[in-house]
């Protein structure tokens, strides 16, 4: 494997310095040096540098990504102890990053952390966390709670 | 505004258990608009094809009939009949079924209690309490009666083991049927119901493994099943049930 070394430059303009097989994680960062192998700075204008970190901490830990099912499990153990270290909205900056940057793996890890702290959440806490309008009148919400009453009451459970 | 693009929602709300997807639907129309859309639906699928907990439009391959009159997507339907009564299935949220013999046109609707545990004493290996089965009695043109079945699916078979739940008695009860022939398998799920009978396919207990056509009709007295060759068997077809 090539040792050469590639800057990466955060949008608040802090670099890193990772090895090529490191960066190429990064499928953004992949697809420019195919397009043009002589840089080595690589600005990426939407990620920050506490982001950047974070991604490029991932990438390091699956540059080897062995076939063997001990490896596996370690990497997934790690996964798990690793995003254990974000609340909510940092995972959304991470999952913002990770499609960016276009690492398949660290979108799926994330995708899925985010699905499994935010599956007992309330509308009302759903809305905060995304920042979204509830853009129902009162009677649309009564008709959608009705459609789906199943879901907020087991007592209600319906005999159709 | 949402801090996410939809192509990310999706992605997040395709892993999301169904319980709580349907929350996703109160959060607002946006949200409503792509917890409903088929392309979620699918995403969801490739993410929960191997859990338990899947929602009901996903199912089996073989199947996916929902009743969007009901507006439950966790709505399956399990069995059909020949006189319109069908079973279905409605999955709460993880592991939680229960059973209906629904009527669609006059939206009537039973529940069926839950199957007993099978007796320690039986010689299963497996027992999946799932109805896959729905057998009615009729007379002159009226349902007069039905019955739910639950298949053993063990293989090696010489005696088939069946629970029945029997309408007339509200209740459920073992049954065991002979076979004039040695089964190697029968395959459970998605049986023909014709006339008070279930079809289901089976193979001959012989190399190379014949497919065959077990039977039963469980308004019989008899406790015998029939096994019928298919009619072209150099034709080493691969059959399967159509429906």
């Amino acid at each position: 494997m090539s040792s050469n070394k590639i800057v990466l430059t955060s949008s608040d303009g802090e670099s890193f310095e990772v090895e090529e097989v490191v960066a190429r994680k990064l499928q953004i960062v992949g697809h420019m040096l195919e397009d043009d192998c002589v840089i080595n700075e690589i600005p990426l204008q939407n990620v920050t540098g506490d982001i950047l970190s974070m991604v490029i901490e991932y990438c390091k830990t699956h540059v080897d990504e062995e076939e063997s099912e001990e490896a596996q499990t370690k990497l997934k153990t790690w996964d798990e102890e690793f995003m254990k270290k974000f609340d909510i909205k940092t995972l959304l900056q991470i999952i913002l990053a990770a499609n960016y940057l276009n690492v398949k793996g660290l979108l799926d890890l994330v995708s899925q952390t985010i699905a499994d702290t935010i599956k007992d959440y309330t509308p009302e806490q759903i809305r905060e966390v995304f920042g979204v309008e509830n853009d129902y009148t009162e009677e649309e919400e009564a008709e959608v709670r009705k459609e789906n009453a199943w879901a907020f009451d087991e007592a209600d459970t319906p005999k159709p | 505004m949402n801090c996410l693009n939809v192509d990310l929602l999706e992605i997040i709300l395709a892993r999301l258990p169904i319980k709580s997807i349907t929350t996703c639907n109160l959060v607002c129309k946006e949200w409503k608009s792509i917890v409903e859309s088929e392309f979620l639906r699918e995403l969801f699928l490739s993410h929960h094809k191997k859990s338990h907990s899947s929602w009901s439009l996903i199912c089996t391959e073989s199947k996916k009939e929902v009743l969007d009159h009901l507006k439950y997507n966790t709505l399956r339907v399990v069995a059909h009949t020949d006189v319109g009564l069908i079973l279905i299935c409605l999955k709460s949220h993880y592991l939680r079924r229960t059973y209906y013999v629904a009527n669609p046109i006059s939206r009537q609707c039973v529940e069926i209690p839950r199957p007993p545990p099978p007796p320690p004493a039986t010689r299963l290996r497996i027992f999946r309490p799932v109805p896959s089965g729905l057998v009615t009695k009729v007379e002159n043109g009226v349902v007069i009666g039905y019955k739910v079945v639950v298949m053993n699916t063990s293989n090696i078979i010489d005696v088939i083991t069946l629970l029945i739940y029997s309408s007339e008695t509200g209740l459920w009860g073992f049954t065991t049927l002979h076979s004039s022939l040695l089964l190697r398998r029968i395959v459970w799920h998605n049986p023909v119901n014709v006339n008070g009978s279930l079809y289901w396919l089976g193979n001959k207990q012989c190399n190379p493994a014949i497919q065959v056509v077990v039977s039963h009709d469980f308004y019989a007295e008899s406790d015998l099943c029939q096994v019928l060759d298919f009619p072209d068997l150099d034709n080493k077809a691969d059959f399967k049930s159509s429906k």
